[in-house]
């Protein structure tokens, strides 16, 4: 994918020196764009390590309308998690490295097999935008992971047709990526029309198998990106991500213990005698 | 493209903004050196001449031997032969006895620096400041942007003098798993036991002299007398980065982090008085942009936030000095036995055995702060403390925070007093005068403070309380009156206010005076026992939306909340309606409301009530602070551990169903019929001049 066309001849040669210096020195940093990738195993350590520039975001773009990209704030409001019956919960991971170098929530593995979902807020606007995920599992023996019993799905107000879901799909146009023993893969959709006011991205996991969950994105898309290979997941769980929807409203009305914005989180408890 | 532009332009910031501050890369080796280094940890073992306390999530030690176990020898480590592993199990990792490590730095200006490498959590990683063996200070590190090829990020306090205020060195330096702030704190996040991160080479970089002057200070005079860097605290300059935490220094982090806040606020806000404000909001982040300094840029912020005019809104900080307050309640009153007059803030309460409290009356009038009459002096405080929200209640309520505020600059108080109940001629007054620098200021910065009042004292606007319960009632001359704080969904708030007024009483005072916001369901029970659904409908939220609401939208939302039955699945649209859950029993009863400090489920009550068909009418010194909506807090970007929010929607009423009302409410706070401030000549003698005046209304109806 040439998306550097329009940049002059000198310029764009001194640009490719760089971008070649980077992707290099960034090929065992979390900083590496997901283009540079193919599928392949880790590789093995450089031999001496480089100093980089980590930005504060990772490679997400600022213009994000995911509220709460990073997971920094699993409270039932950003981040809702989910399940009919169980009582796991997800976990923040820092990884060493990740697709876009931002941190990740793993959905827990459950004893049984049952849905589990990750509600994220996002905020709706005017004009097209591209919704994208990537989503992660653990290879065993060096082999591919199922991913067929995941879904994505962004879901909202729709104006003149109400609710609606539209369901992400693998990005046939980004190669997957292996980073220390995760497979990842990237699902996108593009919208022409998105929902109004606030929206959810919410992954599932339908049979509990456990999956990670890193750089929800959501941004202004004026023209449609040319997927390859996009395959629909039939939508598998709807009735369950109904119930999570509901049960979403059904939390928030109860009382609640998560302190307001603006106390200061004690940083930590301080044992007698220290 | 955009991302690819992005993604280039970070390689090529990195190119050029990897700097020599701190240890480098050893270009032969590819590890870290700390030969330079002037106070360094390697983490090769358990560190000589600290004490290292290593605990579990339930705060339990582990043994001296698994202690030294997580030292480990790593070939792939940072540097020297090994790192430290903690987290997961490892939850917390205490190293006490820093300060005395660190005498050759007592007049340097210095920078604590630590790498990490993530196998599943991150470490947040603090330096401790105690006096008098009471927390002080805590500064938590910062990603600096420095990073390796293979996973190690480099964390710092930042440039900060070693002294707090010239006196005294950090003691503790503790390291715990991110996890106890993202994860097991919020309920709905959990922890794993296995994972682990790596701390290595941690070094104190002597960045020369200390900055901040060694001097007397007020918060009026600060900019002057301490400088870019420093703060007035307890009457002496202090580090700024101690009192409001790390500024993002690198320039590319700093910029990062700016675009996003202005991002989030400008288009998660949900609050319509918040949007319309945005480009003040944006212009005072832009004056952060090229500032390099500590002192300003946390209270920018906090300023940018306060232009929202979002009584939720809440700024943020990665830093914070641990409070000391006196029990001395202060709000405004009308100095009516004084020659002058006027309204000026009255000490409502002085309950403490402070040496402030002791020595304060109820009633007293305060005349001067510092010399400058109190608004002046409030007005002079570039950091003080306001309320934010509606600007007219805003302004009566900055009182509240006035005493505490005068605290922490120890500045000087003048008090007036009048010891009898008609005005005192000039003669008559007695004046005290309080300096908070010699009576708090001193001892504290000598290491020995007067005891301390840690926990913060509620100051509760009315004057004398029908109940000490934080919801409960009681009955006199004919008049019941219910008190509650805020608006609460629990079994005793809602089942006390459904007996408070079922069956209903004959007149009602409804005393919110401390009124601590609440939860919209408590809310709607309240409303619905008072307010016939004939006088008022609904309530909703509605989030904002780029294009404009219209009642096209209106419905859209509205039926599908119908529909599918979850404010989540509908663009976060709430219908809360009146009256579907309990009978408005009291809809008849007369109703006097007593307000103050009104902010979200007190607006929405206040805002309610005036819908009434039968009498009601609102006693206050002011408007509510018009918080229509609910909160949503702001992500961690920076490490900040004082987290900052807004509202994600705001709110319309409805008196009917056919009514097409859209007027968003945020922002604009409910005048009250009758402005009552308490009056001196009342407080001297224990009289509540609010509840006085309430009763001689209700009175009047029923004669």
């Amino acid at each position: 994918m040439n998306r550097a066309g329009t940049i002059p001849g000198v310029l764009l040669l001194l640009l490719l020196l760089f971008v070649r210096g980077c992707s290099q020195t960034a090929a065992r940093n979390d900083a590496a764009i997901a283009e540079d990738a193919t599928v392949a195993p880790d590789l093995a350590p450089p031999p001496l390590r480089k100093l980089v520039q980590k930005p504060l975001f990772g490679q997400m773009p600022l213009d994000n309308r995911v509220s709460h990209p990073e997971f920094t704030i699993i409270d039932g409001l950003s981040w809702f998690p989910w399940c009919e019956k169980c009582h796991d919960l997800p976990v923040r991971m820092f990884l060493p490295s990740t697709p876009l170098g931002q941190p990740a929530a793993r959905l827990p593995t459950l004893g049984q097999e049952e849905p589990f979902h990750l509600i994220g807020m996002v905020k709706g606007m005017d004009g097209p935008l591209e919704v994208s995920v990537w989503l992660g599992r653990k290879m065993v023996d060096s082999k591919t992971p199922d991913f067929s019993d995941t879904e994505a799905a962004f879901v909202g107000v729709f104006p003149e047709k109400g609710y609606g879901e539209v369901f992400l799909a693998e990005d046939g146009s980004t190669k997957p990526r292996v980073l220390d023993g995760i497979h990842w893969m990237r699902t996108a959709v593009w919208l022409k029309e998105p929902p109004v006011g606030w929206a959810n991205l919410i992954v599932t996991d339908s049979l509990g198998h456990g999956l990670y969950v890193t750089s929800p994105i959501v941004i202004p898309m004026p023209t449609q990106p040319k997927y390859q290979q996009l395959r629909s997941r039939p939508q598998r769980v709807g009735s369950s991500r109904a119930r999570a929807l509901v049960a979403w409203r059904a939390v928030r009305r109860k009382p609640r213990g998560v302190p307001e914005p603006g106390r200061p989180f004690d940083p930590w408890y301080f044992p007698p005698g220290h | 493209m955009a991302n690819k532009l992005r993604a280039l332009s970070f390689c090529l910031a990195g190119l050029f903004s990897v700097t020599a501050l701190g240890a480098e890369l050893d270009p032969q080796s590819g590890r870290l050196s700390l030969k330079d280094a002037g106070f360094s940890l390697s983490f090769d073992a358990v560190p000589k001449g600290l004490v290292t306390t290593v605990q579990d999530k339930d705060f339990v030690d582990y043994s001296a031997s698994e202690i030294a176990s997580l030292f480990k020898a790593d070939p792939d480590g940072l540097e020297g032969s090994g790192a430290l592993t903690m987290g997961g199990k490892y939850y917390f990792v205490i190293f006490t006895g820093l300060d005395s490590l660190l005498d050759d730095y007592h007049d340097r200006r210095v920078e604590f620096r630590i790498w990490e490498k993530p196998k599943g959590t991150r470490a947040t990683v603090c330096v401790r400041w105690d006096i008098a063996d009471e927390r002080a200070s805590t500064l938590c590190f910062q990603p600096t942007g420095r990073a390796t090829d293979d996973g190690w990020q480099e964390l710092s306090s930042g440039p900060v003098d070693l002294l707090a205020g010239g006196v005294f060195a950090p003691k503790y330096m503790f390291l715990m798993d991110e996890h106890y702030r993202s994860g097991d704190q919020r309920f709905y996040a959990g922890f794993d036991p296995a994972t682990r991160v790596l701390i290595d080479a941690f070094e104190v970089v002597d960045l020369g002299p200390a900055v901040v002057p060694r001097a007397s200070c007020s918060m009026v005079d600060e900019l002057l007398t301490c400088g870019d860097e420093g703060v007035c605290l307890y009457g002496r300059c202090v580090d700024a980065a101690m009192v409001d935490g790390v500024v993002p220094r690198d320039p590319t982090v700093r910029k990062d982090y700016l675009d996003r806040l202005v991002f989030i606020v400008s288009n998660f806000a949900g609050a319509k008085v918040a949007h319309a404000r945005i480009k003040e909001f944006e212009a005072a982040i832009d004056d952060l942009r090229g500032v390099t300094t500590g002192a300003s840029f946390w209270p920018t912020i906090s300023r940018a936030m306060r232009l929202l005019r979002d009584a939720h809104a809440r700024r943020m900080a990665s830093s914070y000095w641990t409070s000391e307050y006196l029990h001395t309640c202060i709000h405004g009153g009308e100095a009516d036995l004084l020659p002058g007059g006027g309204q000026l803030p009255m000490v409502f309460a002085a309950q403490g055995s402070d040496p402030v409290s002791s020595k304060l009356k109820e009633g007293d009038i305060l005349v001067s702060v510092d010399g400058l009459s109190p608004y002046d002096w409030i007005d002079a405080v570039a950091r003080y403390p306001h309320v934010f929200g509606d600007p007219e209640s805003a302004r009566i309520l900055a009182l509240e925070n006035l005493i505490t505020t005068a605290l922490r600059s120890g500045a000087t108080l003048r008090f007036a007093r009048c010891d009898k109940a008609t005005p005192c001629t000039a003669g008559e007054v007695t004046y005290l005068e309080l300096d908070l620098a010699k009576i708090f200021g001193e001892p504290y910065w000598q290491g020995t403070p007067p005891p301390w009042q840690q926990q913060r004292k509620t100051c509760d606007w009315r004057f004398r309380r029908a109940s000490n319960a934080s919801v409960g009632y009681s009955d006199e001359d004919g008049i019941r009156t219910l008190l509650i704080n805020g608006a609460y969904n629990t079994n005793t708030w809602m089942d006390t206010v459904t007996k408070a007024l079922s069956p209903p009483p004959g007149a009602l005072i409804l005393d919110q005076r401390l009124a601590l916001g609440g939860e919209i369901l408590a809310v709607q029970r309240l409303v619905s026992l008072l307010v016939s659904a004939d006088d008022l409908h609904a309530m909703e939220f509605v989030p904002w939306i780029d294009s404009g609401l219209d009642s096209d939208l209106l419905k859209t939302l509205r039926d599908c909340l119908i529909k599918k039955q979850s404010q989540a699945a509908c663009g976060y649209f709430e219908h809360i309606g009146i009256g579907a859950l309990v009978s408005s029993v009291a809809e008849d009863t007369p109703v006097a409301l007593l307000n103050a400090h009104d902010v979200s489920a007190n607006d929405f009550i206040t805002k309610a009530l005036t819908y009434r068909t039968a009498p009601i009418r609102i006693f206050a010194p002011g408007p509510t602070l018009g918080g229509f909506g609910p909160i949503m807090q702001m992500p961690i970007m920076f490490g900040e551990i004082v987290y900052g929010g807004f509202q994600y929607a705001d709110s319309i009423f409805l008196a009917s169903p056919s009514d097409a009302n859209m007027d968003l409410l945020t922002g604009a706070g409910v005048k009250p019929d009758e402005i009552v401030i308490q009056k001196q000549s009342d407080a001297v003698q224990g009289i509540d001049t609010v509840t006085v005046r309430a009763r001689a209304w209700l009175k009047g109806l029923n004669p």
